[in-house]
C-alpha cells in the first residue's frame, strides 16, 4: 500500500513488464531513475536473471553501471547474467559512504521530513510512458 | 563418389559448425572476451550501446518492428546476420553498396564507422549479436 511508505524508505518495484528500449534491439531487465530510488524490476526477466534486483538496489545505493566485456563476473555488469556476484572494495566504499552520508542526513530535519517524498517520486517513477512500464494499476494505490 | 563423400563431410562439417554457434547463446565469448582484455582498457567508449549510439546505427536500423526504409534491414535483421559477415559490412565502402537505393543515404556519412578502433569494433559486434539474444539490460 502507498500509505505504508515512508519518506527513507529503499523501495523496489517488481512490475509485470518494462518495455524501455534504448534504441536498438535490446530489452530492460531493471530500471533505477536515480540515487536512492526508486528502482524496478521486470518480474519474467528477474526469475530469468536473480543479479538482476540486487544490481539495481545497489543502483540505488550509488553504484553505477560496469561496461567492460571483462567485467562479467561482476554484479553491475550493464547486461544480466549468471554468476555475476562480484563487488569490488572500490564499489562497497562507495555504498557505505552513499549510507553513512544518508545517516548523517537523518539528523538534519530535512530526511525525516515527509517533503523527502518517497512515494511521489515512486508514482512519477512508475507512471513515466518513456520507460513502458506494465502493472496492475488497480492494486497501486 | 569421393566427391559426394567430401560434400557430405562438409555438409556434416557445416551443422556442427551451426550447432556450435546457437549453443553458444547466453554464453560468453572467450575468445573475445580475451581480445579485449588484451588491447581495450577499461573505458565507456570501448562499450558496444556507446559506440551504437555515436555510430547512430538506430536512425536507419529502427529498433522496433517498423521499417524505416524498405530496402534496409532493422535492428533484429541486422542482429541476426552472421557475426563474419557483419565485420565485413561494418566498413564503409561495403556498406555503402548497401543502400544505393536511397539516395538520400547516399551522403549520409559512416565516417564514425570507419574512424573505430578494431577493439570498438568487435565490441560493436558483440553487442548487436547480444542484443537479438534478449538479455535484458539492467
Ligand atoms: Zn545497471
Amino acid at each position: 500500500m502507498l500509505s505504508q511508505i515512508a519518506g527513507n524508505d529503499f523501495i523496489l518495484a517488481v512490475v509485470d513488464k518494462i518495455g524501455f528500449t534504448s534504441g536498438d534491439a535490446s530489452v530492460t531487465g531493471g530500471l533505477t531513475s536515480d540515487r536512492g530510488g526508486p528502482t524496478s524490476v521486470d518480474y519474467n526477466r528477474w526469475t530469468n536473471y536473480p543479479n538482476i534486483a540486487a544490481h539495481e538496489f545497489f543502483h540505488i545505493l550509488g553504484l553505477d553501471d560496469l561496461y567492460n566485456a571483462t567485467q562479467k563476473t561482476s554484479l553491475m555488469y550493464y547486461m544480466g547474467g549468471k554468476n555475476r556476484l562480484q563487488v569490488s572494495n572500490t564499489e562497497r566504499t562507495l555504498m557505505n559512504d552513499y549510507l553513512i552520508h544518508e545517516i548523517e542526513n537523518m539528523y538534519k530535519g530535512s530526511y525525516a521530513n515527509p517533503g523527502l517524498d518517497t512515494r511521489n517520486k515512486l508514482q512519477k517513477f512508475l507512471n513515466n510512458s518513456k520507460y513502458g512500464f506494465k502493472f496492475n494499476k488497480a492494486k497501486f494505490r | 563418389m569421393v566427391s559426394n563423400l567430401i560434400k557430405l563431410n562438409l555438409g556434416s562439417l557445416l551443422i556442427c559448425v551451426v550447432i556450435a554457434c546457437s549453443s553458444n547463446t547466453g554464453r560468453e565469448n572467450t575468445q573475445l572476451v580475451k581480445t579485449l582484455t588484451d588491447t581495450c582498457g577499461d573505458l565507456r567508449k570501448y562499450t558496444g550501446s556507446f559506440i551504437l549510439s555515436d555510430v547512430g546505427c538506430s536512425g536507419c536500423h529502427s529498433a522496433g518492428e517498423k521499417r524505416t526504409f524498405s530496402d534496409i534491414p532493422i535492428f533484429s535483421e541486422v542482429a541476426a546476420t552472421d557475426s563474419l559477415k557483419l565485420s565485413d559490412y561494418i566498413f564503409k565502402t561495403k556498406h555503402d553498396s548497401l543502400y544505393t537505393k536511397e539516395p538520400m543515404l547516399k551522403e549520409h556519412g559512416n565516417k564514425k564507422l570507419d574512424s573505430l578502433s578494431e577493439c570498438q569494433k568487435k565490441s560493436l559486434i558483440h553487442y548487436i549479436k547480444d542484443s537479438n539474444r534478449k538479455i535484458p539490460k539492467i
